[in-house]
């Protein structure tokens, strides 16, 4: 077959008349050749005329503002960086740091009342400042984005494969039918099971994982030289994460494009980058190798943001298997508990949890693990009374829930309490945060002046300041609104305090420390604990058991010891080998150690 | 599928049911039926009383005399207008007939229009355009109709009909519908405000142009199009559907468009003795004729994108048949005009027709619903129009600012494409299910603007009916209206469903 | 993560906008930047006023010389408005609005209808919310069984066109008093409002705060009077404004067909009703009835949505590029001098 001129090649010679370069990379004008790897179709990507090491992406000085309420307010400052072909270059920071927005300002992706300055050459090309006109001919063929939540991120009433059909057409001259083969090469390519049947599915058809591998599918569609991922694995569960950073790792090495992960996830960093920059309030603060920044850290934020990271296996040595004694009075009792979840709408009513058996003694902190679709939320919310029994017995300081009257659960929901996920959702909105601590005072019938007090001490004890409590909860952070959650929690001095993944929505530093303040309560208050959470290296940190669950049963319980270092269900295994661990070194050793 | 229409139609009927019985009690209750009668001082008197009692089970509690008429009504029989003793399902079929004439116009043109200028809006939020529109729109939900619709009659009516006696159009003026004109375009543009200023003053040049040509020829007098005029239209009309539809980089839809355009302007000679002998079904074949062949054209030109080009061309097809028939029908004006019965003042204020015009032809008869059509039409698009501007206006902003609008800009799709195949498609599904239910309400008559013009259709209907307190036609109407709502809502689920796939798969 | 709009610009701005302010507060900082809404504002009320001290409300006068049913023997001007503008400066005359064909004086009539039109209106809004949030509440809230009980109801209601059921009850209860006119309006007009809260209802119970107070040991009434309540007040008060201003449009039309307000009650659209016929000689009669419905529309209107702008936290301002050029050099400049 003849080689044909795409658009591409086009676009590309227009590029090397125009561009002024620095480092002297000048863009080859090509005729199409065959990917080996993707098959005999000829298309033009840019990926193809770049060699590994050379320089992709060349940023400097990079400035990013936003206009807001009549003044410009700098996102990102100073940024500088360069990515070469076939490495991986992680940008980490927690939220606020400008890593998002930096990296959307380079394909000029910025909303209107952002701007760049500065400079970011793509192959020699110069594209901040470039008119949106140009910019969507780099878009596709020279760069490509994968987003956060692919749910999202997917137009709903395409089909996947008319998504990336698309973009192939858009880009170059194929036929629809090319294009289609293209496409469904590129699912296959991506690990997507039966891609002829997926390709005329629509995204919600398919599973979180396959729905993110069909946008990598997407971003990789015209062979970019570049790649950024925008957290790519944080709304994924666990073992999916894994798996697409397996096929992120593999794509690396077979596509010869130069990746930016964007991320907050310093385990996700350990398992991928050569490379890391590390970003605070739109600053870099520390780059350079992976074993560099992780081993020996220069900067007092990097050492900070690693010492908050939690390392699986770190604070074993330091579990006491005889912290509370054997014959602490049980709090929560589950034998063979089965509950069903209601109907919602349309979708049925489905047995979360089908049998499970679990003791917590007063004093103790037991954790309950799992993916998501696993059970452990209902778990908890069944405890507090939030969903009834169907089967099986539940005992909560030592009354049965099943079947239990409104009235004795109106006073038992004085000896437990919950501390949920979302600090933002949890706390009414219009209520001040005082009002909101206290209502489980009022509602139980104490008086204003005890109320008032009581708020006092428990702000002190979360270490939240006592002029905060006439403020309204979008005016504090995340940390602040879910120490607000545990304040509230503790209101009543309960004896069974429910954790339903306190610290999942909050940025890892700070998620340190609320964990700490956290762990000092309950030695202080003593009560018992059940924690749920999908994060294994937490849990280990404050539990002392730990049961797992998957499916609606419990694979496999112990102590946190047992779990973490001798795990003997497979599922559980699977589990452990999956978390990522902030040690490129260790990780390493690990991955081998799986694939062997 | 089939289970959920049912299931849907079984409640409609039950709340159907209700809500006749709770309309008839009130209906019943809305006045005294025998009030004219009393007041009289005929002889036979209490014989008519008697009657008409007899008539309407006036002597049977309303609670119960609604199983009378539901009985009746079940099987068919609606009974009878007691002043004018007409059947009332021929009246609600004469009053539903001419209010299907009025509706369908206005509906169509005020979705059309809404959709459109609520999109530009959306895309230029914030703008001047945008806050002038959204003004323009607030205005118009503010207006009274009836308020409305004495200022048409006025100014539309009165006002154009004096204009017609001696249409020219002083320079002054030209100027300033120029001006405002290229206002209006320019910032409805969008861009860097060179282009903006440059498209928005050609703009208004050429609009001063045509209407100052239309001034000095009298025009308005003996209008027509003529076939280069033709041509120019359907230029125009293929550039926006080629470049909305597929862009105008694509060449066989380029070139297929233009080559019905051609065509379309080649059959003027051809068409005018074609018009002569045409009627109303001849016309609708013949816009199909036109549709097909433009689609046939379409496909010939192949491509890869053979089906899209076949359905643009098909699109300019239909056009160039519309741009032809306005021609010719234009051609009739003046006789029209000249007639007695009209006397050069051709907009009508009141009514459906010319009664000394019926059995004229087809064309005399089309231009005369025309013109007694326009002003209630106007009155009917200005309200709607409101609504579905901020409607489009705000569901284009929802979905513009959404996370796949986003991915498909960093996949490098042209802002064409980003705009109309990811932003208006999903835009447009909440609209889509709201149009049968406007659709149905606005069936129920628009009562004022029917009560204004003396348009007899399904509100003056109501209108008289209740006046009369005659609670058979108040019935048939409300049944009529009350089905057709019910239908428009089951609509708007199924299309819901057709257009959204996410819904699709679980029901 | 919300989308690049919101994430990026919660970023930079979170902070910044809302620090120390409870919600009342930055509602109203949102609404009076809303330009057209906050003069909206004013010019309702200035209305307001005029219309209820001019000619006064029941035992209380007003400060303006005719009442609406004095005739005035000497018709001046032919009955024209005397109301002139001498440069910017109107002089009033004795009757700025004009005369009708009896001699009384169509300002105060106009000021009469307006008071009528007003009562009506507000009458309607609070029943048709009051009826409208609980039905609303308690349907969203408890769904199931009630909520299916309670949609059937609103649909029957719905099902009927508004015009039609209005027009029907009007002529039942329009001539007798204004007041009641309103309050069965009300009755009537509830299930939009109701379909609305309904939804907030739907998913509010779903946030975990409810959750959080249920846990706390609250009840239902609780939850639904002191916690989601609250959280729906902005669609509420949205709604329940734009209500009226349809409402005004209603009273108007329905006055206007004869089934509303009927004489010798005066209401703007019976007005308009009455004088129709002397359109052709008489415009002014007219006029100012009319003017006075699409002011208080239109006010209402834009009120209604300066409040929809005003609670939606996704509005941000997104500035003029001009705005954001000129700042930008302001920006430069400073830096090149430091």
């Amino acid at each position: 077959m003849s080689p044909r001129k795409s658009k591409q090649a086009d676009a590309a010679a227009e590029a090397a008349h125009e561009a002024t370069t620095a480092s002297g990379t000048e863009a080859e004008v090509m005729g199409a050749e065959a990917n080996p790897e993707t098959g005999s179709i000829p298309v033009i990507g840019a990926s193809h005329e770049v060699k590994p090491g050379d320089v992709v992406l060349d940023v400097e000085g990079l400035n990013v503002d936003f206009f807001v309420d009549g003044a410009w307010v700098p996102a990102a400052i100073d940024v500088n960086y360069q990515v070469k072909a076939g490495e991986v270059v992680a940008i980490v920071g927690e939220s606020g740091s400008g890593k998002t927005q930096s990296s959307m300002s380079i394909i000029g992706l910025l909303p209107r009342n952002g701007r760049a300055s500065g400079s970011a050459k793509l192959r020699g090309r110069e594209l901040v400042g470039l008119p949106q006109r140009k910019l969507t001919s780099v878009r596709g063929p020279e760069v490509g984005v994968i987003f956060q939540e692919p749910m999202t991120a997917m137009n709903p009433v395409l089909t996947v494969g008319f998504q990336i059909v698309e973009v192939l057409r858009e880009h170059t001259n194929m036929r629809p039918e090319e294009a289609k083969e293209r496409a469904i090469e590129l699912l296959r390519l991506v690990d997507i099971p039966e891609p002829e049947r997926r390709f005329n599915s629509y995204p919600h058809q398919l599973s979180g994982g396959q729905r993110q591998r069909a946008m990598i599918a997407q971003a990789l569609a015209c062979d970019p030289a570049l790649l950024f991922a925008d957290e790519p694995t944080t709304a994924l569960d666990v073992t999916v994460q894994a798996e697409i950073l397996n096929l992120i790792r593999d794509l690396k090495t077979r596509i010869n494009a130069g990746i930016v992960l964007i991320t907050h996830d310093m385990g996700v960093v350990a398992d991928m980058s050569d490379r890391i920059i590390v970003m605070k309030d739109g600053r870099i603060v520390e780059e350079g190798t992976s074993s560099d920044i992780f081993n020996k850290p220069q900067h007092e934020y990097t050492q900070a943001l690693l010492a908050a990271v939690p390392h699986l296996g770190s604070t074993l040595a330091t579990k006491d298997p005889d912290r509370v004694p054997k014959d602490a009075p049980v709090v929560l009792e589950a034998k063979g508990l089965v509950i069903d979840y209601p109907k919602q709408g349309r979708t049925p009513a489905f047995r979360a949890v089908k049998g499970i058996d679990l003791t917590i003694h007063e004093g103790e902190i037991v954790s309950l693990v799992g993916e998501s679709g696993s059970g452990k939320t209902t778990v908890g919310r069944a405890a507090v009374g939030l969903l009834p029994v169907a089967e099986g017995e539940l005992s909560v300081v030592g009354v049965n829930m099943k079947g239990i009257r409104k009235h004795d659960l109106a006073e038992l929901r004085k000896k437990f309490s919950i501390v949920f996920q979302d600090p933002g959702s949890s706390l009414n909105p219009r209520w001040p945060i005082g009002q909101s601590i206290a209502e489980p005072m009022q509602l139980a019938g104490w008086d204003r002046e005890r109320r008032t007090a009581r708020v006092g001490e428990l702000m002190d004890q979360v270490e939240l300041p006592r002029s905060f409590r006439n403020r309204y909860p979008h005016e504090l952070s995340g940390g602040q609104r879910q120490r607000v959650g545990i304040a509230r929690a503790l209101a009543l001095e309960p004896t069974l305090l429910i954790a339903d993944e306190p610290t999942s929505a909050l940025d890892v530093s700070v998620q340190a420390r609320v964990l700490e303040i956290f762990t000092e309560l309950q030695r202080e208050h003593g009560f018992g604990c059940l924690f749920v959470s999908h994060d294994l290296a937490v849990v280990e940190q404050l539990s002392d058991r730990i049961a797992v669950m998957k499916d609606g049963v419990i694979v496999e319980q112990g102590t946190t010891a047992q779990i973490i270092q001798n795990p003997q269900d497979p599922y559980t295994q699977r589990l452990i080998a999956a978390v990522p661990v902030p040690d490129p070194a260790e990780q390493e050793r690990r991955r081998a150690a799986a694939n062997a | 599928m089939l289970r959920f229409i049912t299931r849907r139609m079984i409640t409609a009927v039950g709340v159907l049911l209700a809500a006749t019985y709770l309309f008839f009690v009130l209906a019943a209750n809305a006045g005294d039926p025998l009030e004219d009668l009393r007041a009289s001082s005929q002889p036979n008197r209490d014989y008519l009383i008697e009657q008409r009692t007899q008539l309407l089970h006036l002597d049977v509690n309303p609670f119960v005399r609604y199983f009378y008429w539901l009985g009746a009504a079940v099987q068919g029989d609606l009974g009878k207008d007691y002043k004018t003793n007409q059947e009332v399902t021929t009246m609600l079929g004469d009053a539903m007939g001419q209010t299907i004439k009025l509706v369908a116009f206005a509906s169509v043109a005020a979705i059309v229009i809404g959709v459109l200028v609520g999109i530009i809006s959306a895309l230029r939020q914030y703008s001047g355009f945008d806050y002038g529109i959204t003004l323009v729109a607030f205005l118009m939900y503010s207006l009274p109709s009836f308020w409305v619709a004495v200022l048409l009659k006025q100014w539309g009516a009165i006002g154009f009909n004096n204009f017609l006696a001696d249409p020219h159009i002083p320079p002054v003026a030209l100027a300033i519908i120029g001006g405002a004109m290229g206002v209006v375009v320019g910032s409805a543009v969008g861009g860097e405000w060179k282009r903006r200023l440059m498209i928005g003053g050609i703009a208004g040049v050429v609009t001063a142009a045509v209407l100052g040509f239309m001034s000095a020829t009298d025009w308005f007098l003996d209008p027509g199009l003529g076939p280069v005029v033709i041509f120019a239209l359907g230029l125009a009309i293929a550039i926006i559907v080629v470049f909305l539809g597929i862009g105008l980089n694509n060449k066989p839809a380029r070139n297929a468009a233009l080559t019905v355009v051609l065509i379309g302007v080649a059959a003027y000679f051809p068409m005018q003795s074609a018009f002569e002998y045409t009627s109303g079904p001849a016309a609708l074949g013949s816009l199909i004729g036109f549709i097909a062949m433009g689609a046939f054209v379409g496909w010939l030109f192949g491509g890869p994108d053979r089906r899209v080009s076949a359905r643009l061309a098909g699109i300019v097809g239909g056009f160039m048949y519309a741009f032809l028939w306005l021609d010719y029908i234009m051609s009739w004006w003046q006789t029209y005009s000249n007639t007695s019965a009209i006397g050069g003042r051709p907009i009508a204020t009141v009514g459906s027709s010319t009664p000394e015009l019926t059995g004229s032809g087809f064309w005399i008869g089309t231009i005369d619903t025309f013109t007694h059509m326009v002003l209630p039409i106007t009155a009917l698009i200005l309200i709607s129009l409101a609504g579905y501007t901020r409607y489009m206006r705000g569901s284009m902003l929802e979905v513009m600012n959404l996370d796949y609008i986003r991915t498909a800009r960093a996949k490098g799709m042209p802002e064409r494409t980003v705009v109309m195949r990811h932003g208006f498609r999903n835009a447009l599904i909440p609209i889509a299910t709201l149009i049968p239910l406007d659709l149905a309400a606005l069936f129920g008559g628009a009562v004022i603007t029917e009560t204004v013009f003396g348009w007899s259709g399904m509100g003056r209907l109501f209108v008289g009916a209740l006046n009369e307190v005659n609670v058979n036609v108040l019935m048939g109407y409300f049944l009529v209206t009350g089905i057709l709502l019910l239908i428009g809502t089951i609509i708007a689920d199924v299309l819901y469903v057709v257009l959204d796939p996410r819904i699709r798969v679980e029901s | 993560m919300a989308n690049m709009n919101a994430e990026a610009q919660a970023a930079a701005v979170g902070e910044v906008e809302t620090k120390g302010l409870s919600l009342g507060k930055i509602v109203w900082g949102r609404f009076v930047r809303h330009k057209a809404a906050m003069i909206s504002a004013i010019v309702l009320t200035i209305t307001i006023l005029v219309v209820l001290t001019s000619i006064g409300v029941g035992p209380i006068p007003g400060w303006w010389m005719w009442s609406p049913t004095d005739i005035d023997p000497t018709i001046q001007n032919n009955g024209r408005p005397t109301l002139q503008f001498n440069g910017i400066v109107p002089s009033f005359g004795e009757h700025p609005f004009g005369q009708d064909q009896i001699g009384r004086d169509v300002f105060a009539r106009t000021m009469r209808g307006a008071q009528v039109s007003l009562l009506v209106m507000v009458l309607m809004g609070i029943i048709a919310t009051a009826v409208g949030v609980v039905i609303g509440a308690f349907a969203g809230f408890y769904r199931g069984k009630l909520d299916n009980v309670l949609m059937r109801l609103t649909e029957v209601i719905i099902a009927i066109p508004t015009i039609v059921v209005t027009a029907v009850i009007g002529k039942v209860f329009g001539s007798s008093s204004p007041a009641l006119f309103g309050i069965v309006l009300g009755l009537l007009l509830w299930p939009g409002l109701a379909r609305l809260v309904r939804a907030e209802y739907l998913s509010l119970r779903e946030r975990e705060f409810v959750d959080a107070a249920r846990v706390a040991g609250a009840g239902d009434r609780s939850i639904i009077f002191r916690h989601i309540l609250p959280n729906s007040i902005g669609v509420v008060i949205v709604n329940a404004t734009l209500l009226m201003a349809t409402a005004t449009i209603l009273e108007a039309a329905l006055s206007f067909l004869g089934f509303g307000i009927q004489a010798p009650n005066v209401s703007l659209g019976q007005l308009i009703n009455e004088y129709q016929t002397s359109f052709s000689t008489r415009p002014w009669l007219f006029w100012w009835p009319g003017f006075f419905i699409i002011v208080f529309a239109l006010t209402i209107n834009l009120i209604g949505d300066g409040l929809r702008d005003a609670f939606d936290p996704r509005q941000r301002r997104i500035p003029k590029t001009k705005e954001m050029k000129k700042q930008a050099i302001a920006k430069a400049e400073t830096e090149v001098a430091e």
